[in-house]
């Protein structure tokens, strides 16, 4: 399950570089990351940070229901 | 009217505990706040995206304290042998990667609509990107701490696995002196600031975006610091009874 989340979270990555592999494209996602003075941009990296935080307080979550677990 | 003083002497002794997570949440709101609506000045290369000097920036800046918060237990560690000092060397270098990392998550996407970006003027090609000391300096770094947590993962005595990461920690600490701080100095790079210091200059950094960038570096490193925390906690409350039991 984690390795899925975290496949899905830097494949999400990737998701944005592909907006090289086509110049001068006008449409979905690539349209919407340069409207507005680019300031989505700034938005997609706020939600890459709060992600990737999240990601790692879930897992030391999991630890912690580990050790609950076992204080019983 | 007792439990009432009662509450209040618990609560108060808390809030002088807990100030700094409040500080840190705090910080963090304004950071979230000014970081969009603020002014800032306005570039071609860059428009709106230099925005994210409060956010890619702070990651960085973030992993630096935290690996130094680590080294300065590994040293604590070496000169009173006390393993607790090991424990907090060795979450804060934890999550000191896990800053490094969203730095670059973060680089990626920013660099995407930037430096490699074919629409842009300014554009610069992959090749050129990945030749950035910053990236490879970084990498070098990030995977130097990797190897301190397969080096700890490979001992099993608990003295000896401290002593030793203790003084591998150092080595991986003064090892970032040329690679973060020294080679992207020397190079040419893409990064700005490298004349002097990169985003604590003055005169390089706009007034405008020093009044969120400071408070928006100590508030992510507080972040960190936070999250550390309940990791230390974690581990010495399954280590104390490991030894018990």
């Amino acid at each position: 399950m984690k390795g899925i989340l975290l496949l899905v979270f830097f494949s999400s990555l990737f998701f944005y570089a592909t907006g090289q592999s086509a110049p001068l494209q006008n449409g979905g996602i690539d349209h919407l990351m340069r409207s507005n003075g680019r300031i989505f941009v700034v938005v997609s990296v706020m939600l890459v940070i709060l992600t990737g935080i999240i990601f790692y307080l879930i897992r030391i979550e999991r630890k912690i229901k580990r050790i609950e677990k076992d204080a019983v | 009217m007792a439990a009432d003083s009662n509450l209040q002497v618990k609560l108060s002794s808390a809030m002088r505990k807990n100030w700094w997570k409040i500080m840190c949440t705090v910080l963090l709101s304004y950071t979230f706040f000014a970081g969009l609506l603020f002014n800032v000045p306005q570039l071609p290369q860059l428009e709106e995206t230099i925005r994210n000097l409060y956010f890619h920036v702070c990651m960085w800046f973030a992993m630096m304290i935290l690996f130094t918060a680590s080294v300065i237990y590994a040293v604590r560690y070496l000169r009173t042998t006390n393993i607790r000092f090991d424990i907090y060397s060795r979450q804060f270098a934890a999550v000191g990667i896990l800053f490094g990392v969203l730095g670059y998550a973060t680089g990626i996407v920013w660099m995407s609509y930037t430096w490699a970006d074919p629409n842009n003027a300014a554009f610069v090609s992959y090749g050129a990107v990945a030749k950035e000391p910053k990236l490879i300096g970084t990498a070098i770094a990030l995977l130097i701490y990797l190897a301190y947590f397969i080096l700890r993962g490979s001992i099993i005595d608990l003295d000896k696995r401290a002593r030793i990461s203790a003084v591998f920690n150092v080595l991986a600490f003064t090892l970032l002196f040329p690679t973060i701080w020294i080679l992207p100095r020397l190079l040419p790079s893409l990064h700005p600031g490298r004349e002097g210091n990169p985003a604590l200059n003055t005169n390089d950094v706009d007034a405008r975006m020093r009044i969120v960038f400071y408070p928006a570096i100590i508030g992510w490193t507080l972040l960190g610091v936070w999250i550390t925390s309940l990791k230390i906690r974690i581990t010495l409350y399954t280590d104390q009874k490991l030894l018990k039991a």
